[in-house]
């Protein structure tokens, strides 16, 4: 979870040029990779890092038609995006996908991180953001430990929010479904108080009706209803900028009137530029939220600083280097029990360097290291060697070995019901070693081209050991073994001026493996539910008349559970979709759209049920969206 | 990490190849492009080193103007203001000329290309409406790469 992102200490491969004169051997697209000193704000992920790095622009979200993050980052082709029902999802990279074992992926919004350490996963319900207000999303699969510390295990993803000078006046929009009347809905307003300073609010409400139950048995309403609110100030001050934002939320389920949940947070950011090149960033974050499920009642409480200096050791290289304290407060409350004590209070602290050193000129080396020890499971160490070599026609070629760690939640260590399941006070962390090595560049003048390969081998993960003959009660343990590979590829191409296209596809291959003396009686639930391979294809056409139409076509293959030492199990038949969104833009402030989402079937499934979460079906809607900005 | 101002120096030479001015605003073909900094300077050395380098069509000339005038800037193809009052008032001179103003503005008074730094990086917006409405056309390629862009057909 350091500061600012894995790529921005290792990204600064384009446009390091040292003088003006070289500065103009750069084209003028380079130029805005260049990253400059003169307000500092945290340095930030380059076009070209030595790792797998898919960006979202806010121009892919707004022309995605889509009405929430988590479906945003369907964009993304090396994310799997499984919508579980009415309001959950579940999102992974590289595998591990499913509501009881999505816990490799680390999630940040400006810094911020929204993961849970008291369950392991990201609960996306709890997650939201105006879409409007997002800048970009940066989608790294692939270990982040070095830079942003446990958890950050198959990709870490940085959603960044526009700074506020950025959206200065009002916008309104929103966007409901035609048949169903869900609904979402932003009102945001931006103003500069005084020079260089600016500030927006916002206020958001959103509504669905749930999803249909694939199954009989499940009785469950997953209608949702959230309202938002927040702002954001940012401040330049000479050599120093300063961010302050925070948001407020509360979630509900409208059709059983129940609360479901609430929160809020305070994220400070202060970057201080020095003189001779290295900058300073700072950020201190409070975090509360509280997630309700009918007779259970979760809640966490976080405070967190983190410190990062960027500068040189002065062999022409960039070093990086910082730290971090946590403290958080979780607690779980329920009417089942589950734990004997329901509340933990665990600090952590990590300190890591990494430097960039250019070998020969086009030839960088990075070496890193994160050493994180927190209260509750002890040390883990997070190294990272990573080799980018820039080709002649400014293409990348990198590779990397890193090591990353998903540390024991209090469900692996406390959770127990007596007779049935025990506690496993030495749960110890996952581990994994991953090799990787890719491509990036542009071969062509208008295609931009990327491919990734990754072995990821995997060790310590969790399975469920029977006891000895009676078989109750069971023990979570570190039984599982795991090696894993495959290939993210993605392309985009202009057409011409008013024609672009993307298309990205990923293929996946899991092996899971019983560490000796250990058998697994959860079936491999620690496997995930992944399909073996994704593909989708899009399509942007700016038609006369600032008219847009914009379609897409993904495919998701087979999704399987991989059982140790033994086989796939087919869980989920895979699936073509297909999204069509006609947008009108009126005037300069006015914006109108048609979508019609999933538009091939009347529903299909993206999950299989686990004991504790029944799988509903995702339905075709069509939905009409107005903006107005003012 | 590079100074600011030798970003910015940079793309004002890089600007050039992708805006055509009308005919009429060059004495001769061999006149060169013309980029006036009006009121302070924070370029320095910088932006004569990158005009002398820049490469292809016509050569790049740089002029200082200390102190602006209502006549400031009409014989020059990109204007450059600094962030003040002296600098919006030659913008609002320039307005129906065929002049490429540059700005780094947070408040309304921008010009046809405005700076902008966004984590760390320079970006610009573009006005193309108010570009054409003088007859200076700014490729689709420059547009492309803008941060955002006024539209010809946009606007109230």
């Amino acid at each position: 979870m350091a500061l600012g992102g894995m790529l921005l200490a290792m990204a600064s491969m384009p446009a390091r040029a040292q003088d003006s004169s070289d500065l103009q051997k750069l084209s003028i697209e380079q130029l805005g990779d260049a990253e400059v000193t003169g307000v500092a704000r945290r340095p930030e992920p380059l076009n070209k890092a030595p790792a797998a790095v898919y960006v979202i622009t806010a121009e892919d979200i707004r022309r995605s038609g889509t009405g929430s993050l988590p479906e945003v980052l369907r964009l993304a082709p090396n994310l799997e995006v499984a919508k579980i029902n009415g309001y959950a999802y579940t999102v992974s990279a590289r595998g591990f996908n499913s509501s009881g074992s999505a816990n490799k992926l680390l999630v940040l919004i400006d810094g911020r991180s929204v993961y849970s350490p008291l369950l392991s996963t990201v609960f996306w319900e709890n997650v939201d953001v105006p879409l409007a207000d997002i800048a970009r999303i940066e989608v790294v699969t692939g270990p982040g430990g070095t830079l942003y510390g446990a958890n950050a295990v198959n990709g870490v993803i940085n959603i960044i929010t526009k700074n506020a000078a950025d959206t200065q006046g009002g916008l309104a929009d929103a966007r409901v479904a035609v048949t169903s009347g869900a609904y979402r809905t932003l009102l945001r307003y931006g103003l500069t108080p005084w020079d260089g300073g600016a500030v927006r609010f916002y206020g958001q409400a959103s509504r669905n009706g749930g999803s249909p139950p694939s199954t009989a048995a499940d009785l469950s309403r997953t209608g949702w209803a959230r309202y938002d609110g927040g702002f954001r100030f940012d401040q330049i001050l000479g050599a120093d900028s300063f961010n302050f934002e925070g948001d407020l939320y509360d979630n509900h389920d409208p059709q059983q009137n129940l609360e479901m949940g609430r929160g809020g947070n305070l994220n400070a950011h202060w970057n201080h530029g020095f003189d001779s090149g290295s900058s300073l960033a700072t950020q201190l974050t409070y975090d509360q939220s509280t997630r309700i499920v009918p007779g259970q009642r979760e809640q966490l409480e976080s405070y967190d600083l983190q410190a990062q200096h960027n500068t040189s050791l002065g062999w022409g290289d960039s070093f990086s280097w910082g730290g971090e304290y946590r403290r958080f407060k979780e607690a779980y409350y329920s009417a089942q029990g589950f734990f004997l004590d329901p509340t933990s209070t665990i600090s952590l602290g990590s300190v890591f360097g990494q430097d960039e050193i250019p070998l020969l000129p086009d030839l960088k080396l990075t070496l890193g290291l994160k050493l994180e020890d927190n209260s509750y499971s002890g040390l883990d160490v997070m190294p990272n060697v990573r080799l980018a070599w820039e080709t002649s026609d400014s293409g990348l070629l990198w590779a990397a070995i890193s090591r990353a760690a998903r540390t024991p939640s209090k469900v692996d260590r406390e959770l127990e019901a007596p007779g049935l399941l025990n506690p496993s006070p030495n749960f110890a962390s996952e581990y994994l070693t991953a090799y990787e090595a890719g491509y990036r560049g542009e071969p062509l003048p208008r295609l931009s081209f990327s491919a990734s390969l990754f072995y990821n081998v995997y060790g310590d993960l969790r399975s469920v050991q029977p006891a000895p003959v009676t078989t109750y009660p069971v023990t979570l343990v570190n039984g599982i073994r795991a090696d894993t590979y495959g290939a993210e590829v993605w392309a985009k191409y202009a057409v011409n001026d008013w024609w672009r296209l993307t298309a990205g596809v990923n293929w996946l291959h899991r092996d899971l493996f019983m560490d000796p003396g250990y058998t697994d009686f959860s079936n491999g639930q620690t496997g995930g539910q992944d399909p073996a391979s994704q593909a989708q294809l899009r399509s942007y056409m700016n038609l006369f008349g600032n008219w847009e139409l914009d379609t897409s076509l993904r495919y998701v293959g087979l999704v399987t559970q991989e059982i140790p030492d033994a086989g796939q199990v087919a869980l989920v038949p895979s699936y073509f979709e297909t999204d069509v969104r006609l947008g009108w833009r009126v005037t300069g402030s006015t914006e109108i759209a048609f979508n019609a989402l999933n538009l091939l079937h009347d529903r299909h499934l993206e999950a299989a049920s686990t004991s504790s979460v029944p799988a509903q079906y995702v339905g075709r809607s069509f939905i009409m969206y107005l903006r107005q900005s003012f | 990490m590079l100074p600011e101002y030798t970003v910015k120096a940079a793309y004002l030479t890089k600007f050039v190849p992708f805006i055509e001015w009308p005919d009429a605003v060059f004495a001769s073909a061999a006149a060169p492009v013309t980029i006036c900094i009006v009121g302070e300077d924070p370029f320095g050395a910088t932006l004569d080193t990158a005009a002398a380098v820049a490469a292809g069509g016509r050569k790049l000339a740089v002029r200082r103007i200390p102190e602006a005038n209502a006549e400031t800037g009409t014989d020059c193809q990109i204007v450059y203001v600094s962030d003040s009052q002296a600098g919006y008032d030659a913008v609002d001179a320039l307005r129906d000329k065929p002049v490429i103003t540059v700005t780094e503005s947070t408040m309304r008074a921008r010009g046809i290309i405005n700076f902008l730094t966004l984590d760390n990086h320079v970006r610009f917006d573009i006005d193309e409406a108010a570009a054409e409405k003088n007859g200076v056309h700014i490729s689709s390629k420059l547009l492309s790469l803008a941060h955002s862009v006024t539209r010809r057909s946009d606007g109230p």
